[in-house]
């Protein structure tokens, strides 16, 4: 096979069936495997159901979860409508499955991750459709994948009965709708109006059949499953599995109830109950202590598992009080003797030192641009989270509450507005070949303090023990046992990715180290991490003034423009009117870009005294100085500029003639003013 | 006409042949569209051009100014016998009722002459002056891209941006000639001061000028499209036209730039659709030379935020006649008004 479609080359076709083919396939633009799926032509023939079908699987292709497989594109070339997804490698469900029921951790950790997939979706209220246990990929790693989010619908309405047999089971397949009523909802089986409970109803079969090994609803033929499926009671999955405990079976009970109003009325919930009941299972209890309903609360009885568990317990329990003061200054004034010192401003952190630390393990941050590596990004959370929610003088935030700040620049002190946590372990991890890189801080969200913070190289194909090391070293850190690393060194990592991570995460800090690598952010080569160091500077205030006016007077001395650029910017951005005399100099600038600059930090600053130059300005020949003249004159609004600014109404540039007839417009609504107030 | 650079040609729009010669007794019309550059042409009654004459708009002086309209209207009927009306598509606000100039917002203020009985007492035959997205909204529905529909959605994204509407096979002129300012849809309270006096336009955001001005503000606030080849132009002179040719040549800074654009742009249409169930819209002006790249997403933007029964039984179209849609609809408004 050697066909090309847009930029993808196909390389092997894996399966065909009623919605068309699908084929591996190389996409030469982006460097990286695809599976596409080649719609029959026939499924696009009509203008109504395309554009229906097209809407709602562009609506689908926006979800961005991580364990929903990605749309990457849906497009036609030739009359030859397809979709670019995900190439995930892997196992089906089903497959997975096969006919014993998995180990309870699989089940957990496989619904879990389903469950809150469709309750993403559910939230941008899209429906699957056709959730059963073959449109669902196990990775090696275990992650779970949903396939064929908003494609169901097009071959239900066309009535087709998908027969696709994937030539390699572990690759994306194509949906199949009408072929296994074994999964579809009474109210789909009845060929009625279906919403996001029918997707609860086919979820809750794929809990029964991994829980039971079985399906639920059985028959020889697809009419008598439907009929199952419509009209008999399924039994019990405990009854089919003795070892499940009972409050799984009746959460199962309530996801296939016949009538949708009986189910679960959405995925929150039941997502709920799933983790309550998998936090108690695995603290030993046979159920949840007060029933599913109740608040999931830590119980009393401690884990002994797990060697950070009776480390960070011994810990906890050393930690006293009176050390409160630590976390105002935690550079200055951490006490290099204790080696409980950053363990104590975390404990202190809580009002009195009575109540437990809380504390949120965030996704980490993917710097690889490799999305094979995402998964890392929540598993790396959620095995921290499992492990320090042992710890009894700690309260932590569950994973799936946490999960929404992946790939997010995170401001720690609006991780506390919203989880009401005193810290938090944040971080990003580098994949490169066999070789990962973590970068972890905890950072004391009142203060913005980083309290430690550490790089750890390990191997990549050994999640589990990366997980260890790293909450050995967390553990540790949190001990004041490893000396924190300074976070400005990762501003001299020769990868940009960790770098720009590194000067936002200080954006969020208070350190005093922070402005030094700022200045040295402007100057980087990356110009992402020069702008990102802008930010910093800006949130600096006034205190940067001086080091950014030297970092620009060499810049200019180097003849390094870009950097001259980026540090005038900030310095326009800081808004300090202390330096307006420096700014009038800059406008004479060789540098035209800095005399921009400079122009437009003279208008923030309302600087009437630059009215004389900045008119000057507008008669010069480079367009991106008249127009940096014009907005300045605009934002001071003095009339004296009023003829100069109504000569750039003919100006050749359309946009200082914009530019120029908005700064009249306010010198006019400013002239009416003051005409009404006298 | 003064010192004014005038400029003649021949070309053919429409179903009719090209005739560089006189059509022996055919009635002929004159459509002016009147901006920063007057253009105009001699046009058939199908819709074809037989001539055009354009001079640059003499904007300081309304004595000039209107005796320049009259030049190219002398100049476009020659000798020819036949021209028994005149079209005039306006940039500006015009009083559909009293024929008179009412808000002219980028030309010279000829509110103190009576236009309309100026133009026909130098003439000698029928004028009739309308706004110029009006005049083109018919040229496009008498013969382009809206052919056969009854109604209609035309937007003119040039230096300004207009509209013209027509509803149940005619055109919407609202009580007084003034319907149709999309261009002064109201996008944000917040928004940029605009030309009319008041804020926040969709002609702020979205006309030619702005979108020169956008991609200029672009560059100041991200200083890594400084790097873009756009930004090297961009030290001499930019128009919205270099900035659709960057576009195509793939630049970051403009394609972003056009990309926001048709985001503003489809969002505002959507409300149109949704408002008028039309059943087309179609997309003229100076900005649609980007094409696909400013049409595209329009048409996202429109698709996410219009009722999907309105969608489905709306097309949003690119404009056939170019440049040509405001003469040769002003030359059939002329034709149609007179009948």
């Amino acid at each position: 096979m050697n066909k090309t479609i847009s930029h993808y080359e196909l390389q092997e076709e894996i399966g065909q069936g009623g919605m068309g083919r699908v084929c591996k396939a190389y996409d030469t633009m982006l460097d990286r495997t695809v599976v596409l799926k080649l719609l029959a032509p026939d499924l696009m023939s009509e203008d109504e159901s395309r554009k229906r079908f097209l809407r709602e699987a562009r609506l689908a292709s926006a979800l961005d979860h991580p364990n929903i497989c990605t749309i990457y594109e849906i497009a036609e070339v030739d009359n030859q409508y397809f979709i670019a997804m995900q190439y995930i490698p892997g196992k089906t469900l089903k497959k997975v499955i096969g006919t014993k029921p998995l180990s309870l951790d699989s089940v957990f950790s496989i619904a879990l991750q389903v469950g809150d997939a469709l309750a993403a979706a559910h939230a941008k209220g899209i429906v699957h459709r056709d959730i059963k246990s073959s449109n669902i990929i196990i990775t090696p790693s275990g992650k779970a994948k949903v396939l064929d989010f908003g494609l169901a619908k097009l071959l239900s309405e066309k009535g087709r009965v998908e027969a696709v047999e994937a030539q390699a089971e572990e690759l994306t397949r194509l949906g199949t709708p009408l072929g296994t009523p074994s999964y579809m909802s009474p109210e789909l089986a009845n060929g009625e109006r279906a919403d996001h409970r029918s997707d609860i109803f086919s979820f809750g079969v794929v809990l029964y059949e991994m829980a039971a090994g079985k399906l639920p609803f059985r028959g020889q033929t697809s009419v008598d499953v439907m009929h199952a499926v419509l009209h008999e009671a399924h039994k019990p999955a405990i009854e089919v599995n003795d070892k499940l405990p009972p409050d799984m079976s009746a959460i199962i009970d309530n996801a296939i109830a016949k009538k949708p109003a009986d189910r679960y009325q959405s995925m929150q919930p039941m997502l709920e109950d799933l983790q309550r009941l998998s936090v108690a299972l695995r603290f030993g209890a046979q159920g949840v202590p007060d029933g599913l309903t109740t608040p999931f609360v830590l119980p009393k009885r401690q884990s002994s598992r797990g060697v950070f568990g009776q480390l960070i317990r011994g810990l906890l329990s050393r930690a006293p009080a009176s050390e409160a003061q630590t976390l105002q200054q935690p550079t200055a004034r951490r006490d290099a003797s204790s080696p409980n010192a950053n363990l104590d401003a975390i404990s202190d952190a809580s009002s009195a030192g009575a109540s437990r630390t809380t504390l949120a393990v965030l996704p980490f941050r993917n710097l690889s641009g490799d999305a094979a590596s995402d998964f890392y990004a929540l598993s790396l959370a959620d095995g921290l989270t499992t492990e320090l929610a042992t710890i009894g003088s700690l309260s932590v935030t569950p994973s799936s509450t946490v999960a929404k700040y992946r790939d997010q620049a995170i401001d720690p002190s609006r991780v506390r507005a919203a989880l009401g946590v005193d810290v938090v372990l944040m971080g990003n991890f580098l994949k490169a070949g066999d070789r990962i890189r973590v970068t972890a801080q905890l950072i004391n969200t009142s203060s913005g303090a980083i309290l430690w913070s550490e790089k750890i190289d390990g191997d990549a194909t050994d999640v589990l023990a990366i997980q260890d090391r790293i909450s050995q070293r967390v553990i540790a850190g949190l001990s004041g046992g490893q000396a924190p690393l300074d976070p400005t060194h990762l501003l001299k990592d020769e990868n940009e990715e960790v770098r720009l991570d590194a000067v936002r995460t200080l954006q969020f800090s208070h350190d005093p180290r922070a402005l030094a690598a700022f200045v040295e952010g402007l100057r980087d080569p990356s110009l992402r991490v020069k702008a990102e160091a802008v930010e910093g500077v800006v949130k600096l205030g006034e205190q940067a003034t001086g080091p950014v006016i030297r970092l620009l007077n060499d810049a200019i001395d180097e003849a390094d423009n870009l950097t001259a650029r980026y540090a005038a910017k900030a310095l326009g951005l800081i808004g300090d009117r202390s330096i307006s005399s420096v700014l009038v100099e800059l406008l004479t600038s060789e540098d035209k870009f800095v005399a921009c600059e400079a122009a437009l930090a003279l208008g923030r600053l309302r600087e009437v005294k630059a009215v004389p130059d900045l008119i000057a300005m507008l008669d010069q020949s480079n367009g991106n100085i008249r127009f940096a003249a014009a907005e300045a004159l605009g934002q001071i609004c003095d009339p004296i500029a009023r003829q100069a600014l109504e000569r750039r109404l003919n100006d050749d540039d359309e946009g200082v003639r914009a530019k120029a007839r908005w700064a009249l417009s306010k010198l006019k609504k400013v002239a009416s003013r003051m005409a009404m107030a006298k | 006409m003064g010192a004014q650079q005038a400029e003649e040609s021949r070309q053919s729009h429409g179903d009719g042949e090209v005739n560089h010669s006189m059509a022996g007794s055919e009635q002929l019309y004159i459509g002016l569209d009147v901006g920063r550059t007057i253009r105009g042409a001699l046009v058939r009654a199908d819709g074809s051009i037989l001539r055009q004459h354009r001079v640059v708009s003499e904007v300081s002086n309304a004595r000039i100014f209107i005796d320049q309209l009259i030049d190219v209207i002398k100049a476009l009927r020659a000798d020819t016998e036949e021209v028994t009306a005149a079209g005039i598509g306006w940039a500006g606000l015009v009083n559909q009722r009293e024929q008179r100039i009412e808000v002219n917002p980028n030309l010279v203020d000829v509110s103190s002459y009576d236009l309309h009985a100026e133009l026909e007492r130098a003439t000698g035959f029928t004028v009739v002056i309308d706004n110029d997205a009006n005049a083109a909204a018919y040229g496009e529905w008498r013969s382009g891209a809206a052919r056969g529909f009854n109604d209609v959605f035309y937007v003119t994204l040039g230096t300004g941006i207009g509209s013209g509407l027509i509803l149940g096979g005619q055109l919407q002129r609202g009580s007084r000639g003034f319907a149709g300012e999309f261009g002064h849809f109201k996008i944000s309270d917040d928004g940029l001061e605009c030309g009319c006096g008041g804020t926040g336009c969709l002609e702020t955001m979205a006309s030619g000028p702005n979108i020169v001005r956008r991609v200029r503000e672009q560059l100041f606030s991200d200083p890594s499209f400084s790097l873009s080849k756009l930004a090297r132009d961009m030290e001499g002179i930019l128009t919205a036209e270099r900035v659709e040719r960057a576009a195509i040549e793939k630049d970051d800074l403009a394609l972003s730039v056009l990309k926001e654009t048709g985001r503003i742009l489809g969002n505002a249409v959507a409300s149109v659709i949704n408002l008028l169930n039309v059943e087309v819209v179609v997309l003229g002006g100076g900005v649609m030379a980007a094409g696909d790249l400013i049409l595209e997403p329009i048409r996202e933007a429109a698709q996410r935020a219009t009722l999907s029964p309105a969608l489905e039984c709306c097309r949003i179209v690119p404009a056939e006649l170019g440049q040509d849609a405001g003469i040769i609809g002003a030359a059939l408004l002329a034709r149609d008004m007179r009948i």
